[in-house]
């Protein structure tokens, strides 16, 4: 029992697994957020083009770290729609997503493909043809509202960015020397407008394990050392 | 012990943990027995995901079903552990997923023979503000590559 104790001592300190432990705690389930501040601003898209690094998650069953750009209702009902990149427990890396919900106690629907490319841009696009968003990585769109936002939500809607995780243990990706940015951060505010840097901006975490800077259309985000 | 001793005795403690640990997340003790499913149509709430299955030809696919099933579970990670599960074979399109062309909008998933692997019974949480859950999670993989399409849950 002791040879077998201390081997595996011994292994589990060398042993870089999948899912390794990046802290001893995972500490309690629960949403931490890291990025903008929820502002309301009438746009009809949002985007940041996002560069891809992949997060150490705690080890836990539920452990869960993404980042993204979302368009979120404007009213108290809920409702969302976002795209980025994610991993959970179980994975050996990120996988660009999409996901989307119409209120705060509705079924949501969820959608991952292929890890991303070195950097990417994520963007939620409101398509004033078919009254839907769409939430789109690079070039595709992965997914399209199954309702019409404008129908559905309170305007403004809400654009933002930003960073989850499910465990207090979980770290964002990114370190101190090597952050996750989110460059060319935008929103479109009319119909026929290209994108521009939001306004009113500023950058808090829930956590104070992640770190975060905004200036001038450009957000870091890090797990701190 | 001596050096080369020690480092064999880590190397093999190092595998040892190593199964140990992924063990449980890639066959879980709990986890049922796979189920070969008939075809038959998605539910209506599949709609919501762009997601369709049509029925499969009469041809034997090159990728087995038990494959598939691994191959999915390597892809939903600890979503996969105490699942029920089912793999059904049929013709898988997803009609929201495009990708700009010069030529407009294409559809790189279309009737592509796939295993849709549904794992049920689990716990899917959201990326974002909402206090739902989903419990079914379904991987799509390719029955003649045997590579992941796209992993999808809607309810």
């Amino acid at each position: 029992v002791l040879i077998r104790t201390t081997l595996t001592a011994a292994a589990l300190t060398l042993l870089p697994l999948p899912a390794s432990a990046a802290h001893a705690a995972c500490g309690a389930s629960g949403y931490f957020f890291a990025g903008t501040d929820r502002r309301a601003q009438r746009h009809y898209a949002v985007t940041a083009t996002v560069t891809t690094r992949v997060p150490r998650l705690c080890g836990a069953a539920d452990s869960d770290v993404s980042v993204w750009t979302m368009t979120a209702n404007g009213g108290t009902g809920g409702g969302y729609a976002q795209s980025g990149y994610g991993r959970r427990a179980g994975q050996p890396t990120v996988y660009v997503f999409a996901q989307f919900t119409r209120c705060g106690t509705c079924a949501f629907v969820h959608k991952e493909v292929a890890p991303p490319p070195d950097r990417q841009a994520y963007t939620q696009l409101y398509d004033f043809a078919a009254g839907r968003l769409l939430m789109r990585a690079g070039d595709a769109t992965l997914l399209r509202t199954s309702f019409d936002p404008a129908v559905s939500w309170t305007a403004p809607w809400v654009p933002e960015w930003e960073g989850e995780a499910h465990r207090y243990g979980d770290d964002l990706p990114g370190t101190a020397t090597a952050r996750t940015r989110f460059a060319g951060m935008g929103v479109k505010t009319c119909r026929s407008c290209g994108f521009s840097a939001p306004y009113g901006v500023t950058a808090s975490s829930d956590s104070p394990r992640y770190g975060t800077a905004y200036a001038r259309a450009v957000l870091d985000l890090w797990t701190r050392g | 012990m001596s050096h080369p001793t020690r480092r064999l005795a880590l190397l093999l403690a190092v595998t040892l943990a190593g199964l140990a640990t992924a063990l449980p997340t890639r066959a879980p003790a709990r986890a049922a027995a796979a189920v070969a499913a008939t075809w038959r149509p998605l539910p209506p709430e599949a709609a919501a995901a762009g997601i369709r299955l049509a029925p499969p030809p009469p041809d034997t696919p090159r990728v087995t079903a038990a494959a598939a099933v691994a191959v999915a579970r390597d892809r939903a990670g600890t979503l996969a552990g105490g699942a029920a599960v089912t793999a059904t074979l049929g013709l898988f399109s997803d009609d929201a997923y495009t990708v700009d062309t010069p030529a407009g909008p294409a559809h790189p998933v279309q009737r592509r023979l796939a295993w849709l692997v549904a794992f049920t019974g689990t716990t899917l949480r959201p990326r974002g503000p909402t206090t739902a859950t989903n419990t079914e999670v379904d991987v799509a993989v390719d029955a003649t590559t045997g590579e992941v399409v796209e992993l999808v849950s809607y309810r």
